[in-house]
């Protein structure tokens, strides 16, 4: 109503005034006026022009005689001292009276977090002015209706493109808004903030209306006059879960015009909604649901990604490489929920500026501290309970952002018998982010994390294993079209095991691998066609690969020490982002990598032509410290393309390939903490990847329901596999116990996906296969006599559906439902006595599979109330687990018991579970 | 890797473990399985068998009227009895230990099986055989050690023998439907029974500085086992490997006694040692070694357990003289009278006891071993 009124006036005002020149002070006796009659005369005795509601005004009548006054002290005195009447009266003379509350007639200087240069946003006033009451009766912030001026106004709007570049925060909390889309829908053009939330868009000159959605916030819609070359900082509110309805709106059209393809992205919010044991969300089993995305059961560490083996995933944590990313030996993720803020998972088009790992990067972004106030929350569940602070150190320039998890799981060990009393196990894992803006141009952060596994068994053999991490980051801008960011860090993930049962034989294992990072990367906005994203990458590996040593006076363990390996891993990258015609764009990458393995080394030299074992050893050579053993290098492709055919269906394509340096040897059938990695050397080829995925992607329903389907072929090579009777652990000659292995993959993948709505959640189908096979020349004794056989992780089947339903604002559940074929395992096929007992003979390398997985998992959020001002919210996770109480074969395995053979079949949550998590914020 | 199967176990708290059937798979082949160690100092025993389809029922399929023969590469060769039933045994031969061996097999096919030279290995003595009493029973351990460092691997197999005695003794028996005196001579009352090692069990120093195996598990006899329940004996052999031989031992070992829990490897095939002449990629199952056994005793008597309790379940029961009950109780010959007994009224009965109770022979025999 306001709105309208004042809307009309100053078209009115607007043609009335234009031009004239009057004094501004006020004279004459206004006695006995109405107030309408009282702002007439105002009006034509002065430039000024009043903005008022007229029914406010309806009970009073001005008593004021004055002598060239000025008009605030003209107002102060005519209207009543206790009427609440706010007076605002701008540059360009518009003078707004309004009750309750005061109208801001500029944005303050620094509301955006720039000041006023050449080439940036002139903020003018061009409808109504910005109402910005912050304290009580906040009125919509929405900037939609302000013109932005980009570039020094010129009479005539030049010809071209101009680059316009900026950040897009949360308007209440400053905090940048990552992948939030910005784009015009009619011209087809786009761009996604970058972690940092920074965009760079290139735009024709002229008016033009941008559109900015960012998931969980308000669609905003900013119009812009583009005279030059600027800067835009965009705001997003909140979508603040109000009364009425709830539309959480998505980054609806980023599937389609994203030109990657097998890219999933999930929300905390999101992964909040998968029911999970225990209760406390877990990121890496819903990255688990996701289309493409196995694991070979409930509580193992690793994931695969389209054929991967689980070394093969680069988990990146805030640009942090994390080596073990499971806790309580793969039951919990080791990634804190309340400091994560989203994730994204690269199955194909992996973006240039990552590399060394085949299959994908799963890239974790740690939240970033509120800049403007504290806030808090907390986590109760039955086995672990979580904390996390966050808020200014320097307002609006310094945040931190604080998380700390541990477990208490000791109660559930008590519950055992008597002989495992003496039991313990815990964990705890810790972050801390910081992120400082130096100025409008620099940026720092500082990412920290540490996590803590420990286990004993009674006076027994003690498991422990840790990672810790820490990276700082130097974001800096160096105009609209140029900005980088270089990155420099430490990881380290070490694990032990010490016995000390028997004292002759006590002894501790250790193991561990330190990388050193640094890397810088840069975005070049050319045009409105070409984007260049270039860098260069360093890594320095140090690896203990094994110490074994006694354990007290008494131990007689032979001190065991593999030699330390060491290596460095260079690559630099170049990738354009190409945008032919509105529709079809292209993203076209190269990256090369250099790995060379450094002294000091002992390598062992075998006689070539002949299978690589022992016998065929020949010498050893020894090379000195820092000298380079062996260089390993090669290109790597990064290729997509998209082709729009509407606003809301592409075509997508993509070739893929990588090379990877480092090996994890493992013959478990999960990644266990004990495993072994390796360091490519003289004997140790790197693995290779090359991977072809074609794509289809459409939304319906106004882009509230993505669908895509995915097919991709891929093909490995070198990758290692273990020989039959292999030893991994603290072996001087390890490539004598490994076969080089290759690989294809292929499969399917479809997704449909509704992010809005009461009802949300998505449906995924995958078919997918990986057949290995040993294709050594030189191996004796080949798995399978060299034929194909089914990774471990080949689960050709794969259903899942994720729901969740909000019934109101304060109660939603969430239902999800998975089934996948089974693992192949190797079964016996015949029996024989040997050694007093029976024995199996068993089948080639993974000839069956364990019987299909099914689980369903149900869950309700209860929210506490929603009052705005209130210390704290409090919400409640209850749920089950497992709700058919299917025992789902975890393994399937043969022993001998008192010279029988018995067959058994091993769950791991083979009932129904229930949980309840207890939340609370402040 | 042991005790993370016990690991396992914690973690599931929550998981359980049932019994598999797998589906019906199986390999139409039948291989041969040769079992057995050249003993340099003493009796060589071989056994010929054949693998059988899972689901079988038949107990075992051996390889009966093979030639089986040891031959050294001093040009030597000494040819096995048959003793029947896949069983072939070649009396004490004292074989030169700085000479290589192997087995040759000729089966009834006419086909013909060699196995790879073989070294002679000589096993070091056996240190002790000792127990420790445990809060589940007994556990027993084997030491060795050798002090040329030379045998490293080691590879043991055991008999236990344990004396027992019924809850009663007898010096009745019902026979032609009427109590009699028995035969005194027929002891009833003091039994042995045994059993052969079903485990595989191995020991390896290699990552020790000296040869020396400590504590190593033997086997364990459970709280109040009747094993115990007299005196228990156990006698542990001791074959020394060399590496080929221990990997293929492992190996087998981890296949089918250490699976399933989540870290344990997978299972896999590792060749042995013996070959088919006319077929090389032919499986054969079984890794020959050479070299001489050692052994040792040991002796555990129930007064050096403390507090074994030892529930035999047996109870004795009385009944009056008269010739139905009689009938009833010991016609069926599930019950057997122990001797007689008087009611305060003066009439005379018999005290009597499940036949199991009475007469020991019932679970082994009453023939003192040898040995004891």
């Amino acid at each position: 109503m306001l709105r309208t009124i004042l809307l009309s006036f100053f078209v009115l005002a607007v043609q009335v005034l234009l031009g004239q020149e009057k004094s501004r002070l006020v004279s004459g006796d206004f006695s006995g006026l109405t107030m309408q009659e009282f702002v007439r005369r105002l009006e034509t005795q002065t430039p000024y022009h009043f903005y008022y509601t007229s029914s406010q005004f309806d009970s009073i009548r001005i008593n004021l005689s004055v002598q060239a006054q000025p008009l605030d002290k003209v107002l102060a005195a005519a209207l009543p001292a206790d009427s609440a009447f706010q007076v605002a009266i701008d540059e360009t003379d518009n003078v707004f009276i309004t009750k309750g509350f005061s109208i801001q007639t500029s944005l303050p200087t620094d509301f955006l977090g720039t000041r006023k240069e050449a080439g940036q946003a002139t903020d003018t006033v061009a409808a109504a002015s910005y109402l910005a009451g912050k304290k009580k009766g906040q009125l919509d912030a929405s900037p939609e209706n302000k013109l932005h001026e980009i570039g020094l106004k010129t009479n005539v709007v030049g010809k071209g493109n101009a680059a316009l570049s900026g950040y897009v925060i949360n308007a209440k909390t400053g905090e940048p808004i990552i992948n939030a889309a910005i784009f015009i829908p009619s011209l087809k053009l786009s761009a996604v903030t970058d972690q940092y939330g920074f965009y760079s868009l290139t735009i024709p000159k002229g008016r033009q209306t941008i559109n900015v959605q960012g998931l969980g916030m308000k669609d905003a819609r900013y119009q812009v006059m583009m005279y030059a070359d600027g800067k835009l900082n965009m705001e997003l509110s909140e979508q603040v879960i109000s009364l009425k309805e709830v539309v959480v709106s998505a980054q609806k059209l980023v599937n389609i015009n994203r030109v990657q393809l097998g890219v999933e992205k999930l929300t905390i919010q999101a992964i909040r909604q998968v029911p999970v044991v225990f209760g406390e969300a877990d990121i890496l089993r819903a990255v688990l649901t996701l289309p493409g995305v196995k694991t070979v059961g409930e509580a193992s560490t690793g994931f695969n990604v389209r054929g991967g083996s689980a070394d093969q995933n680069l988990i990146l944590f805030n640009d942090m490489t994390i080596y073990n990313p499971s806790h309580f030996f793969g039951l919990f993720s080791a990634f804190n929920p309340d400091v994560v803020k989203d994730i994204e998972l690269y199955k194909s088009s992996i973006p240039a500026k990552y590399g060394s790992r085949l299959s994908s990067v799963l890239d974790i972004t740690g939240k970033e501290g509120n800049k403007k106030e504290y806030h808090g929350s907390a986590g109760l569940g039955p086995l672990t309970s979580r904390i996390n602070l966050e808020g200014p150190l320097d307002k609006n320039k310094t945040s931190f952002v604080l998380g700390a998890r541990t477990t208490y799981a000791n109660w559930l060990l008590n519950l055992l018998p008597q002989s495992y009393k003496n039991s313990s196990a815990s964990f705890f894992d810790a972050n801390l982010g910081i992120s400082h803006q130096l100025n409008d141009k620099n940026n720092l952060y500082f990412t920290g994390y540490l996590s803590n596994d420990r286990f004993h068994l009674n006076s027994d053999t003690a498991y422990h294993y840790s990672n810790a991490n820490a990276s700082l980051k130097w974001k800096h801008t160096f105009n609209s079209k140029l900005n980088s960011v270089f990155t420099t860090g430490a990881d380290r993930y070490k694990y032990d095991i010490s016995s000390d049962q028997n004292p002759v034989n006590a002894y501790k294992l250790s193991f561990d691998i330190n990388q050193l990072n640094f890397k810088t990367d840069f975005n070049y906005f050319i045009s409105s066609k070409h984007t260049l994203d270039f860098g260069a990458s360093w890594i320095r590996y140090t690896l203990h690969p094994g110490y074994y040593e006694p354990l007290g006076s008494k131990s007689l363990v032979k001190p065991d020490k593999m030699p330390t390996e060491q290596a460095r891993e260079s690559a630099a990258y170049l990738a354009e982002r190409f945008t032919i015609t509105p529709q079809l764009s292209l993203n076209a990458g190269i990256r090369y990598s250099f790995f060379q393995s450094l002294g000091p080394q002992q390598v062992n030299q075998y006689a070539t032509g002949l299978p690589r074992d022992e016998s065929s050893l020949l010498n050893t050579k020894s090379y000195s410290k820092g000298k380079v053993v062996q260089t390993y290098h090669g290109p790597e492709y990064r290729l997509a393309v998209r082709y729009a055919l509407t606003n809301s269906f592409s075509l997508k394509a993509g070739y893929n390939s990588s090379r990877q340096y480092i090996h994890m040897l493992s013959n478990t059938t999960a990644i266990a903490p004990t495993d072994v990695w390796k360091l490519s050397d003289p004997n140790i080829q790197p693995q290779r990847g090359e991977q072809l995925s074609f794509g289809i992607f459409k939304n319906l329903q106004s882009n509230t329901i993505e669908t895509s389907l995915e097919v991709y072929y891929k093909k490995l090579y070198n990758y290692l596999d273990y020989k039959p009777g292999a030893v991994l652990v603290l072996n001087h000659h390890i490539e004598t116990d490994v076969v080089n292995t290759g690989g294809k993959a292929y499969g399917l993948e479809l997704l449909v996906k509704k992010q809005t709505g009461k009802l949300n959640g998505w449906i995924s189908y995958t078919y997918s296969r990986i057949l290995l096979r040993a294709d050594d020349a030189l191996a004796t004794n080949l798995i399978n006599k060299g034929e194909f056989y089914p990774a471990n992780y080949d689960k050709p089947h794969d259903f899942t559906f994720i729901g969740n339903f909000r019934v109101n604002h304060r109660f939603s559940v969430s239902f999800n439902t998975t089934y996948s074929t089974g693992r192949p395992i190797t079964l016996p096929v015949a029996r024989y006595y040997y050694a007093g007992g029976q024995r199996v003979l068993y089948s080639d390398r993974n000839a069956y599979r364990v019987p299909d997985f099914f689980r369903m998992d149900f869950s309700m959020n209860i929210e506490g109330n929603h009052k705005v001002h209130q210390l704290t919210h409090n919400s409640w996770t209850i749920g089950l687990y497992n709700l058919t109480g299917r025992k789902n074969a975890y393994s399937v395995y043969f022993i001998t018991e008192n010279g029988r053979i018995n067959g058994y079949k091993l769950s791991i949550f083979g009932s129904v579970i229930p949980f309840v998590n207890f939340n609370i914020r402040f | 890797m042991k005790k993370l199967s016990i690991l396992l176990f914690l973690l599931c708290m929550l998981c359980c473990k049932d019994r598999y059937n797998p589906p019906v798979v199986s390999t139409n082949n039948s291989y041969l399985v040769v079992e057995g160690y050249i003993n340099g100092s003493g009796i060589t025993t071989i056994k010929l068998s054949r693998t059988f389809k899972l689901a079988d029922t038949a107990r075992v399929t051996v390889e009966a009227n093979a030639q089986v023969r040891v031959e050294s590469n001093g040009g030597a060769s000494y040819l096995l009895a048959n003793r029947g039933g896949g069983t072939y045994e070649l009396a004490q031969t004292n074989l030169n230990p700085a000479q290589q061996y192997r087995v040759r097999i000729v089966t009834t096919g006419n086909r013909e099986y060699v196995s790879d030279w073989v070294a002679y290995k000589a096993t070091p003595a056996i240190d002790s055989v000792n127990w420790r009493r445990t809060g589940d029973g007994v556990q027993i351990y084997v030491n060795a050690h050798d002090d040329q460092n030379k045998t490293i691997y080691y590879r043991w197999d055991y008999d236990e023998t344990w004396e027992y005695h019924s809850a009663y003794r007898t010096v009745l028996e019902y026979k032609n439907h009427a109590i009699v005196r028995r035969d005194p001579n027929i002891d009833l009352f003091t039994c042995w029974q045994s059993q052969i090692s079903s485990r595989i069990l191995l020991g390896s120093s290699a990552k020790l500085v000296k040869d020396v195996i400590s504590l190593s598990p033997v086997t364990s006899i459970p709280q109040g086992s009747w094993m115990l329940s007299v005196r228990y004996s156990i006698i542990v052999r001791q074959y020394a490997l060399d590496e080929k031989g221990y990997q293929y031992w492992l190996n087998l070992q981890k296949n089918t006694e250490s699976l399933g829990s989540i870290f344990d490897p997978l299972p896999s095939e590792i060749s042995g040692n013996i070959h088919s002449t006319s077929n090389p990629t032919e499986l054969v199952l079984g890794y020959i070694s050479v070299g001489n056994i050692q052994n040792k005793r040991l002796f555990i008597n129930n007064a050096d357990v403390s507090n074994w309790f030892y529930r035999d379940g047996c109870e004795l029961l009385f009944t009056p003289n008269n010739k139905d009950s009689l009938e009833a109780y010991f016609g069926g010959g599930g019950y057997s009278p122990t001797d007689e007994a008087f009611l305060p009224s003066g009439a005379m009965g018999y005290n009597y006891s499940t036949t199991g109770c009475v007469d020991c022979r019932l679970r082994g025999t009453n023939v003192r071993p040898s040995f004891w």
